[in-house]
């Protein structure tokens, strides 16, 4: 059988539990709905021309990241700036529910605006480690940067971050 | 001793997380044993991580559907851009309805060569392309002419768009039209028609406003790909697809006249 063929199959299988993870991942690298979409189904089909890259019984979702992150490090990002759209506040994102504004929906309202607030490169480290629960040398190999750093910029993160507690706990 | 000093923020991070070495977790253990400093700074980097992920994951409900390009033995791409607000004002809603994600994917997608022109923008989109990636071909058939009167009404509205009429683009001697989309190139509108040759091959045809005076046809090599583009004094047009240059080139022959 085309080993090809079997990979692209592999990928097409772990979708539907993954593609969702994949779309709110680039939701909080591009901040927008609409380019969030665009970079996710990007994505999928450089994934699916990519195919014979991916090591069969690997992790699908690792290697998706990983291919997600340098597509918009690499090839999107510059033209998104380019644009000069910058960050867009989260209510206008549309993702906060609109239902009458109860205490943990606006607790969610406020944690999602203040990761949104770190720097690119903290957000990525929050998002992997402690959303996707990749461990520090896994998000390492996804942003192919060495593990101190991530442990950086968590730690930078966690600093913005903790005020949060006072609500969330 | 003052413990506080010994670990820095970074290893306070990794303890909280769980991945701290044993020997260090064990030191920063016994020092908040004695050191009130030490456990001030690790609240200071305490965050509520539990609510984090409960926030985020409430996320997943609105994720948009997964790409039908992933639905089994079927390669096309999803529809986003459908009722995109501010996109191209004025179309009527059902040429909007035909505008798929590949025009938001073209934005997308970074050309990768020097120069950012127009052409490596389509080329870096159209290299995305398979055979399957096109939804089955729109024919004509036996009781379908509204169908395909409906394809051609599409053409009449994008030939409204662009500037010029583009209705005759649907039927192309040699090619199997799929569909015509509105794209978007620097706040101008961009029209992509795609084809396919008989054995499957993904064949584009591309025209932009362009005031550039008048050029013939230019054979060249895009990401690949064969193409040839010319100029029209009013449109530039690119045909874009396999690694044919000779097809190409007798494509844009036939379709000159055409725009």
């Amino acid at each position: 059988m085309d080993p090809q063929k079997n990979t692209e199959d592999e990928i097409r299988a772990a979708m539907p539990a993954l593609y969702p993870r994949l779309w709110r991942y680039a939701l909080s690298l591009t901040t927008r709905r609409d380019w969030a979409e665009d970079l996710a189904q990007t994505t999928c089909l450089r994934a699916i021309e990519k195919s014979e890259n991916f090591e069969s019984g690997t992790h699908i979702d690792r290697w998706m990241f990983r291919m997600m992150h340098n597509l918009w490090i690499n090839e999107v990002r510059k033209q998104k700036v380019r644009t000069g759209t910058g960050l867009v506040a989260v209510e206008d994102v549309g993702l906060v529910d609109e239902k009458p504004n109860s205490e943990a929906n606006i607790f969610t309202t406020e944690v999602l605006s203040a990761v949104g607030a770190l720097p690119e490169a903290q957000r990525m480290c929050v998002m992997l480690t402690y959303v996707e629960g990749y461990s520090y040398q896994e998000t390492a190999d996804i942003l192919d940067i060495p593990v101190g750093t991530i442990m950086s910029r968590l730690s930078n993160a966690r600093r913005k971050l903790a005020y949060l507690k006072e609500n969330g706990s | 001793m003052n413990t506080d000093r010994t670990f820095s923020d970074d290893d306070l991070t990794a303890f909280l997380d769980g991945e701290a070495g044993k020997t260090l977790a064990d030191d920063i253990e016994n020092a908040l044993a004695t050191d009130p400093k030490l456990t001030t700074r690790l609240e200071n980097l305490t965050v509520p991580l539990d609510s984090l992920r409960h926030a985020f994951d409430a996320q997943l409900a609105s994720a948009p559907p997964v790409p039908n390009l992933f639905a089994t033995n079927q390669i096309a791409l999803p529809q986003t851009i459908v009722g995109r607000k501010g996109f191209w004002p004025g179309l009527g809603v059902g040429l909007v309805a035909g505008v798929t994600g590949a025009a938001s994917l073209l934005n997308a997608v970074q050309p990768t060569q020097k120069s950012d022109g127009w052409l490596d923008v389509v080329a870096n989109y159209q290299m995305l392309y398979v055979p399957e990636t096109l939804d089955p071909p729109r024919r004509s058939t036996p009781g379908g002419n509204d169908r395909t009167q409906g394809y051609a009404a599409d053409l009449a509205s994008l030939s409204d768009v662009i500037g010029t009429n583009i209705e005759d683009l649907y039927r192309v001697n040699g090619l199997t039209f799929h569909r015509a989309q509105l794209l978007g190139f620097r706040g101008k509108p961009l029209i992509q028609v795609a084809y396919s040759l008989p054995d499957g091959t993904p064949i584009a045809i591309c025209i932009v406003p362009s005031d550039t005076a008048e050029k013939s046809p230019r054979a060249q090599v895009l990401q690949g790909m064969a193409a040839s583009d010319w100029t029209t004094g009013s449109h530039g047009v690119l045909v874009i697809g396999g690694e044919d240059q000779g097809i190409v080139n007798d494509i844009a022959q036939t379709v000159m006249p055409l725009i």
